[in-house]
C-alpha cells in the first residue's frame, strides 16, 4: 500500500516537472507569438527603432512610471491584407495559440475599417501582465507590460514620475475643494 | 489509511474542478454564437472573470466620487461579465436559429424572463433574463437583437436590472438604455 502511494506521488511529481518548463517558457512566448503571427500572415516588417526600444525598456525598469515594471513593444509596418484572407479565422487561431497561457480580456474586430485589437492578461503574483496587439489598415502594434496595479492606482490619483507632478493635478484639486 | 486519504483528496479535487468548469450558476455559454463572427462587420468580445473584476475594482476609488464607490461595491459582488456584440452591414445576416443555442440555455430551469423591461434607446427586441437560486439572483442575461446588431450580455453575481443599467457603457456593456416599466407599482 505504501508503495502505491509513493508511486502516485512520484508520478504526480514527474508529471508536474515535465509540464512546468513547457508552461513557463510558453508564458513568455505570448509576445513573440503575436509578433510572428502579424509578421507572417500580413507580410509586415518590423519598424527599426534605432535603439530607442532598448532605451525605453531600460528607462521603464529604472523609473517604473505608473507602476509599469517592464515593457516591450514592436511596431510592424506595411501590412498586406490579401482579399482572400480569412481574418476571423486568423484571429481565432492567434487566440488559440495564446490563450492557454494568457486570458483573453477584450477582443474587437472591425472588418469595415480593417482594424482589430486583442487584450490578454496574466496574473504574476501581485502584478499583472498585459499583452496587447492592435492593427489598423497598414500598421500593427504589439506590446507587453508588467505592472503593479496598486502603484498604477496611486499614479492615477496623484500623477507624478520621480516625485515630479504631471499636469495641473494639484491645481485641479484646489479648485475642486472650493465650494 | 493513506490510500483513503489520497482517494479523498483526488475526489475533492475532481469535484472542485468539475464545479469550477461547469457549475457556475447564471453563466451562459456565449461562445455558442461565435460562428456569427464570420458574417459580422464588427465583433466585440469581453471576458471578465472574477479575478479580472477584482483587479478592475482596484482602479475604482470609494473616496473619489459616489458613483465610483457604487461601482466598486457592485464589482465586489460580481463573479463575471461576458459580452458578445456583433454588428452587421446588412439586415438578415443572422436568424433566430443562430440564437437558438443561447435561447435553449435561457429556457433551462433557473432562468426567468423579465417582461417589465424596456429600452429607452428604442431597441424593440430586447429580452432580459434573471437566474435565481431560491430568492437569490445568480446572474442576469440580456439579448438585444436588432436588425443590424446583436448583443448578448451575461453578468454573473447578485445583480438586478437597476444595477446593470449603472454598468452600461462600462466593461464592454453597451448602452442599452434598460429601464423597468413596473417601477411605479413597486
Amino acid at each position: 500500500m505504501r508503495n502505491s502511494s509513493r508511486y502516485l506521488i512520484r508520478s504526480a511529481l514527474a508529471a508536474t516537472l515535465a509540464l512546468c518548463p513547457v508552461q513557463v517558457s510558453a508564458k513568455d512566448r505570448g509576445f513573440s507569438l503575436l509578433v510572428e503571427h502579424v509578421r507572417t500572415n500580413y507580410k509586415a516588417h518590423r519598424q527599426s527603432l534605432y535603439g530607442l526600444g532598448m532605451l525605453s525598456r531600460m528607462a521603464v525598469k529604472v523609473v517604473r512610471p505608473a507602476g509599469v515594471k517592464n515593457l516591450k513593444y514592436t511596431i510592424l509596418r506595411d501590412l498586406e491584407t490579401p482579399a482572400h484572407l480569412d481574418e476571423a479565422g486568423l484571429l481565432a487561431s492567434m487566440q488559440q495559440a495564446v490563450t492557454p497561457y494568457w486570458r483573453p480580456m477584450m477582443q474587437f474586430h472591425s472588418r469595415r475599417n480593417g482594424q482589430w485589437t486583442s487584450i490578454y492578461v496574466q496574473q504574476a503574483k501581485k502584478d499583472i501582465k498585459l499583452l496587447i496587439v492592435t492593427r489598423n489598415a497598414r500598421d500593427a502594434f504589439v506590446a507587453q507590460a508588467k505592472l503593479d496595479p496598486d502603484k498604477l492606482v496611486k499614479f492615477i490619483d496623484d500623477p507624478s514620475i520621480l516625485g515630479i507632478p504631471l499636469g495641473n493635478h494639484g491645481a485641479s484639486n484646489q479648485s475642486g475643494s472650493t465650494p | 489509511m493513506k490510500t483513503v486519504r489520497l482517494a479523498s483528496i483526488a475526489l475533492l479535487s475532481a469535484t472542485l474542478w468539475i464545479s469550477a468548469a461547469f457549475g457556475q450558476q447564471g453563466k451562459l455559454k456565449i461562445d455558442s454564437i461565435e460562428r456569427l463572427s464570420a458574417r459580422a462587420a464588427e465583433v466585440v468580445d469581453v471576458t471578465l472573470d472574477e479575478s479580472l473584476l477584482q483587479l478592475a475594482g482596484k482602479f475604482l476609488s470609494s473616496k473619489r466620487s459616489p458613483d465610483e464607490a457604487r461601482a466598486k461595491d457592485l464589482i465586489n459582488d460580481l463573479k463575471g461579465v461576458y459580452v458578445k456584440r456583433f454588428g452587421f452591414d446588412r439586415e438578415g445576416e443572422y436568424t433566430e436559429s443562430d440564437l437558438e443555442p443561447i435561447r435553449a440555455q435561457l429556457r433551462a430551469p433557473g432562468w426567468s424572463r423579465i417582461v417589465a423591461v424596456r429600452s429607452t434607446r428604442d431597441i424593440k427586441n430586447i429580452e432580459v433574463f434573471i437566474n435565481f437560486d431560491g430568492n437569490v439572483i445568480k446572474g442576469i442575461s440580456v439579448v438585444a437583437a436588432e436588425p443590424r446588431e446583436l448583443t448578448v450580455v451575461n453578468v454573473i453575481g447578485p445583480i438586478d436590472i437597476d444595477k446593470l443599467s449603472a454598468f452600461e457603457g462600462q466593461f464592454g456593456i453597451p448602452r442599452l438604455g434598460l429601464e423597468r416599466t413596473d417601477r411605479g407599482k413597486q
